[in-house]
């Protein structure tokens, strides 16, 4: 076949001649003969050839095997063949180049590995230091370095030693831990060669974490060690980066640590001392009494302290601290040289301590000490608006150093309890002035007058109200008759007893002007309430003028509760109704006067809305109470009704609090006699032979 | 014991020739005539029967006011004295005694001459503002004992207001009538019971509230009573309606309250 020139195949078979293929075949086999002849004698020597070149790439492959398998240190030697000597001089090379990259491969994971444990020794760090110390070794053993130092910056930015390893870094040192801590950058600085040794090269590497570089590792190494083998973008350079920052990491989280130690701890110190200072509140917060807040006092800061003792000093008019309140064995309430530093705290305002009187230089404090077994004590001032008003001082009877934090909750103590003292010392004045007023004008109630016996009971309010504004008052009158009053004032404390001062003798005057008119007292004395006082309180009051002669009773009523009389056999009791507006309203007010007559053996009782209002069984007592109460006493006289009756409702209502009580009985002498007289009902005489 | 405190003096009484010619028996009512001391009257009338007097004397002079309970020991003594055949007479009756007795038509049997029987009265021009009343209030232990001193109090208001002769005496029976009930009916069994009495006075009339803590009852269910049947009770509140010018009960407060209006003046 054979392609035309138009491309298309043509058939030729049919035009090939047996000619033509027989001169063909001719020609081959001429060549073909020669051709083997050429062969054979090629292929003899190519044998010969072979046999030598077959030896040495079987030492080549044999040798390229081992080598494979990790036998680097294996050479091989070819002689016959100077191509494949020069391959197997290359083999060679190769298997030098890669034993020594297995060794610095091994170098290196060896490094990795050491690092990689330090890495867990620095994480395990518990202080800065410890860490530091562990970097330097980590790099010396595991890194190749000679001598290491860590930098760290304190709170003032400045570098300071860490950790070190090895030989000091010296000046150079500390210059690239300067200059790394501020760029931030890795650096390498060639040593000059001193002391006969050859210079190395000294590495500076960035503590970073989180973008916050703490400081620098500064490490020598030998000049075993070319400056390639250490410069950036080397192995070791990477380890040495890699391990900066597990360390830098390391450092930070022992930082953090350390501070979150420190907030805890100060946290801890805050609770301990604030519930040592609610502790000291709560005790002393409930007392109203000047006294009664110093013992209270005394005993919450010896006990917050964990102390033997505690004194509290006020000052008297000399300025001098002397002791007021005591408590504990080592305390004295007396003077003692101790209490010079109380002195010094309260003159100072700060808070004083010593640690151990017993080994005081001062013979005579010393012994002292000895004596009172005082031991540590620590002093500090009580103060109001920056003036010092007394201090407290706690004592140990064993020797205490007191610490700053003891100093500083002493500190807070006093200045929360000098707030309290401050407010109960002005109580304790208000309290005592009321009292004194009050109990002047209230317990002034003669045991007999003119013939009339009375019978007075006052009980104040709750605890914390020292003064009420109940009184009652007995008054003899010019023309023989005596005027009786039972008034209830509004208002507490001392505001409340200086009105009801004003009001009694206001009161007695107009009954010695008005004696046989208890309506002129009421009207009068209304109006000089009004006038004088501007309703700034009201009063109400039952005024009664009693003649002993006739046994008549004229009484008016200004607002407040009704008398009552009882009669003798105690089973009857007469409500004394009607009245006026109470006193002070500002209001003018013309008021009545009611008559009664007193029989023998009655008892007229008067009282405050104290008693009627005392809760029994969940519900005032009301008036009616009062009257069932009164049943149940019984008839008794004067004196013994009204105790009973207070006794009663005490125990049966519980007079602790909500308003005061005054009770008192006007009972006409010539009947105190016994009450076991018994009616007679029917007398018959029967007539008899 | 209430009973124990009560002392009857017992003794011989000379009666005079001229006053008592025969054996006769005289009996004083010293005191207050309660219910406990109309029990007395009653067991001692019987005894006395024991001895067959000629006649029983009961001298009432010394009580000024007597109530149903009184009223009715002494038509007991009286009946008894008839059955026994032994003569009855009260001496030295009082005016309030005469008229309870006329009240409820006892006069005959008790001896005592008639008494007009009072006529209920209403008033339209009295000045009721407040100011002109004088109030009185009284709170008294629910006892016996205290019965007749309340009645004293009250009606010494009374006295004060201006009333008198006949007015009066009809107070002092109602109020009795009232707080006899109140003690009787108005105590429960429970602690302490107390009987309230308010009273007003003006010249023109005397009101009064008694109130006590019984349980309530309908005063129109009693029905009147017949002097010849002698029962226990029923004869207060037929009395009191007899003798007060306005007669009203009211309930709840918690017990019971009788309101007595009685005018002071006339027509």
């Amino acid at each position: 076949m054979r392609l035309a020139h138009d491309g298309k195949i043509s058939q030729v078979a049919s035009t090939i001649t047996y000619k033509q293929i027989r001169n063909d075949l001719n020609r081959y086999e001429v060549g073909l003969l020669l051709s083997i002849g050429l062969g054979l004698t090629g292929s003899v020597i190519a044998l010969a050839r072979l046999r030598r070149v077959a030896g040495a790439i079987s030492k080549l492959v044999v040798f390229s095997n081992a080598v494979a398998a990790g036998d680097y240190r294996r050479r091989i030697k070819i002689k016959n063949d100077y191509k494949l000597a020069l391959l197997g001089d290359r083999l060679n090379e190769l298997a030098r180049s890669l034993m020594r990259n297995q060794r610095i491969l091994e170098e290196q994971a060896e490094m990795v590995a050491g690092m990689l444990s330090a890495t867990r020794t620095t994480s395990y760090s518990s202080d800065v230091d410890e860490c530091g110390k562990a970097i330097a070794k980590a790099l010396c053993s595991y890194a190749g370095a000679s001598d290491v130092c860590v930098y760290l910056k304190n709170d003032d930015a400045a570098l300071v030693t860490a950790g070190r390893s090895g030989r000091r870094i010296g000046a150079d040192g500390k210059r690239i831990a300067v200059h790394v801590a501020d760029c931030g950058e890795y650096v390498i600085l060639a040593e000059n060669e001193k002391d006969g040794e050859s210079g190395g090269h000294l590495v500076g590497v960035p503590l970073s974490d989180r973008g916050k570089i703490l400081g620098t590792i500064v490490a020598r190494f030998g000049k075993e060690l070319t400056r390639e083998q250490i410069a950036l973008g080397s192995p070791r350079a990477d380890i040495l980066g890699a391990f900066a920052l597990q360390s830098a990491a390391a450092l930070s989280n022992i930082d953090l640590r350390e501070r979150a130690a420190e907030h805890s701890a100060t946290l801890d110190e805050w609770s301990q001392h604030t519930a040592a200072l609610l502790q000291v509140m709560s005790a002393i917060s409930p007392a109203c009494e000047i006294d009664e807040a110093l013992d209270a006092l005394t005993k919450a800061a010896a006990s917050a302290l964990k102390t033997t003792g505690c004194a509290i000093l006020l000052p008297d008019v000399q300025n001098r601290l002397t002791p007021r309140a005591c408590y504990g064995k080592a305390c004295k309430p007396e003077e003692i040289l101790s209490y010079r530093v109380s002195q010094q705290a309260y003159n100072e305002k700060r808070w004083v301590s010593f640690d151990n009187g017993r080994e005081s230089t001062d013979d005579a404090h010393r012994d002292e000490c000895t004596l009172y077994e005082i031991g540590g004590l620590l002093a500090a001032p009580l103060i109001i608006n920056d003036e010092a008003i007394g201090a407290i001082t706690i004592f140990d009877a064993k020797p205490r150093k007191f610490s700053s934090a003891d100093g500083d909750l002493l500190m807070s103590i006093a200045l929360h309890a000098a707030v309290v003292l401050r407010k109960a010392e002005i109580f304790t004045t208000e309290s005592t002035v009321a009292q004194t007023l009050q109990r002047s004008l209230v317990s002034s109630v003669p045991k007999t007058c003119r013939g009339v016996q009375f019978c007075g009971r006052y009980t104040c309010g709750a605890k914390d109200v020292r003064v009420g504004g109940d009184f009652y008052d007995v008054t003899p009158l010019p023309d023989g008759c005596v005027a009786v009053a039972m008034a209830d004032v509004s208002g507490k404390g001392l505001n409340a007893a200086i009105h009801l001062a004003a009001s009694k003798y206001m009161l007695k005057a107009l009954a010695r002007a008005y004696p046989k008119d208890p309506a002129a007292v009421l009207k009068a004395l209304n109006e000089a309430i009004n006038d004088c006082f501007e309703q700034n309180f009201f009063i109400t009051l039952f005024h009664g003028v009693i003649d002993p002669e006739d046994r008549s009773l004229i009484f008016a009523n200004a607002g407040h509760p009704p008398g009552i009389i009882t009669n003798k056999a105690g089973g009857m009791h007469s409500c004394l109704l009607g009245g006026g507006i109470p006193l002070g309203t500002g209001w003018p007010h013309s008021y009545e006067n009611y008559t009664a007559k007193l029989s023998h053996g009655d008892i007229l009782l008067l009282y405050t809305d104290g008693v009627t209002d005392a809760i029994k069984d969940g519900e005032r007592l009301e008036l009616e109470g009062l009257h069932k109460m009164l049943f149940e006493i019984g008839p008794c006289s004067g004196d013994m009704l009204v105790s009973k009756l207070m006794l009663r409702l005490d125990s049966e209502c519980g007079l602790d609090g909500r308003d005061d009580v005054a009770a008192l009985t006007v009972m006409l002498e010539e009947r105190a006699e016994t009450f076991e007289n018994k009616p007679i009902a029917v007398q018959y005489q029967r007539v008899a032979d | 014991m209430k009973t124990n405190r009560l002392q009857f003096n017992i003794s011989a009484w000379p009666i005079s020739q001229q006053a008592v010619p025969n054996k006769s028996a005289r009996l004083v009512i010293q005191d207050d005539f309660s219910q406990v001391s109309a029990d007395v009257l009653a067991s001692s009338v019987q005894s006395i029967i024991a001895d067959c007097p000629n006649e029983i004397i009961v001298d009432v002079g010394k009580i000024d006011v007597i109530d149903s309970s009184g009223l009715r020991a002494l038509l007991v003594a009286a009946q008894r004295c008839s059955a026994a055949g032994i003569g009855f007479r009260l001496e030295n009756v009082s005016a309030c005694v005469a008229r309870i007795a006329g009240i409820s038509g006892l006069s005959e049997i008790l001896g005592l001459s008639e008494c007009d029987v009072p006529k209920i009265s209403i008033k339209h021009d009295i000045d009721l503002r407040q100011e002109n009343w004088k109030t009185q209030q009284f709170v008294a232990e629910s006892s016996a004992q205290m019965v007749g001193e309340m009645r004293d109090k009250i009606v010494a208001q009374a006295r004060e207001a201006g009333a008198s002769g006949i007015k009066l005496c009809d107070i002092k029976i109602a109020i009795g009538e009232a707080i006899a009930n109140a003690f009787r009916h108005g105590s429960t069994d429970s602690g302490i019971n107390l009987i309230r009495v308010k009273c007003r006075t003006c010249k023109e009339a005397f009101w009064v509230e008694i109130e006590d803590e019984g349980e309530t009852f309908d005063p129109d269910s009693v029905p009147e009573p017949d002097p010849n049947i002698l029962k226990d009770h029923g004869m207060g509140i037929y009395i009191m309606r007899h003798t007060m010018d306005v007669v009203e009960y009211s309930f709840n407060h918690p017990g019971n309250r009788v309101r007595m209006v009685k005018w002071l003046v006339d027509d």
